[in-house]
């Protein structure tokens, strides 16, 4: 099974060498490693320029989201089966990857996400992780899917959903992403990862998109909900894609 | 409102209309957004002209002062207008993100064709590093 590792990349420059090394001893011959650069302006082009690694350049910066779209545009129109996002800022490890992978291997699930959070971490008492834990709780109630972490950005979704996670309301794929799978009928798994500290820069959830955040994420899921009736479940079989 | 204000607020309402039908010629605005400006300030001009229309239109929605029918009109116009603006401006977006999509797409593939070429040019064979076109 060929598989793609796509890593969106948004001014992460003081991170990016280090995951460059790490992916590119980690992957196997059948994985292509892809970078995705969302138009970043503090030189990140340049170091996926100079490490002579696959990059695609946003000409301009269109989002997390639409990267991950970008990702999965490759994934559709190549012979990959599956695709694994790996966020650039260099707390994943690339063991968590490999398990991710493994574990596609073996269950054959359509959505893989990792898990962060257990109960001995050092997340515990964080606002992130009081968001996170809501949302578990109503990705669990809405779609029965018990998924502890559901805003990890390591996560692998398969060939056969991909056309409907494209056309799908989302907000950075996280909550609504779950909860549309899982009510499509999707096989979803769950993977213990653990995460690294952040090494240097800043995340993507500054102060005001973390306070909007929530509210976007759940107007997405409303949407998915209100809409799901048009959706017919997935049956097993290749699904048609349309660009 | 007496014969002056009525002329003065008319002019000022056909000055505007000629400033929108130039910058159409112009081609700084579309003619599309330009039909919408200029049928507007066309009815703020007849009502300008015929100030009794107000009166009946007031009536006819419900007995509500004419003053408070002008406002309320034109922010149920203003609303349906930024509504209309909202989708374009979306659907713009949609398009933009396309096109910038291609050009990473295209990119990629100059960039890669570039490489293959400068290995042909310095080995004189081509090397095939198993990948596939994005």
């Amino acid at each position: 099974m060929k598989g793609l590792v796509a890593v969106p990349i948004y001014n992460e420059r003081d991170n990016l060498a280090q995951v460059i090394d790490d992916l590119t001893q980690c992957l196997l011959r059948h994985e292509t490693l892809l970078f995705i650069d969302d138009g970043s302006t503090d030189g990140s082009r340049d170091i996926l320029e100079a490490a002579g690694v696959r990059f695609l350049s946003h000409p301009i910066n269109l989002g997390y989201e639409e990267t991950l779209r970008t990702a999965m545009t490759c994934v559709m129109d190549n012979d990959f089966s599956f695709v694994v996002f790996f966020d650039a800022d260099g707390q994943h490890r690339t063991q968590d990857l490999r398990k991710i992978i493994e574990e596609q291997g073996k269950e054959g699930c359509d959505l893989i996400v990792g898990n962060r959070y257990r109960s001995d971490d050092r997340h515990r008492l964080s606002l992130r992780r009081l968001v996170a834990s809501l949302f578990s709780r109503l990705v669990t109630l809405v779609s029965g899917k018990q998924i502890s972490d559901v805003t990890c950005g390591l996560k692998l979704i398969s060939r056969d959903v991909i056309p409907r996670v494209i056309a799908m309301p989302t907000e950075d794929m996280h909550a609504e992403l779950i909860v549309g799978l899982a009510r499509m009928g999707a096989r979803i798994g769950e993977v213990p990862i653990d995460v690294l500290p952040r090494g240097a820069g800043n995340s993507m959830y500054h102060f005001s998109k973390g306070l909007l955040y929530p509210a976007k994420t759940l107007l997405c899921l409303c949407c998915g909900l209100l809409m799901h009736r048009k959706v017919p479940k997935l049956t097993g079989d290749t699904h048609e894609y349309t660009k | 409102m007496n014969i002056q204000s009525k002329l003065i607020i008319s002019s000022i309402l056909v000055l505007v209309v000629v400033w929108l039908l130039r910058n159409v010629y112009n081609r700084r605005i579309s003619s599309g957004q330009a039909l919408f400006w200029i049928t507007l300030f066309t009815g703020a001009e007849i009502l300008t002209l015929f100030p009794c229309l107000v009166d009946w239109l007031s009536i006819i929605w419900g007995n509500l002062i004419p003053l408070s029918w002008i406002t309320f009109a034109g922010i149920m116009v203003l609303i349906v207008y930024l509504l209309h603006q909202t989708v374009q401006m979306n659907q713009l977006h949609a398009r933009i993100v396309s096109l910038a999509r291609s050009v990473a797409f295209l990119e990629e593939r100059i960039r890669r064709m570039e490489g293959q070429h400068d290995n042909d040019t310095k080995s004189g064979e081509r090397i095939d590093d198993d990948l596939p076109d994005l």
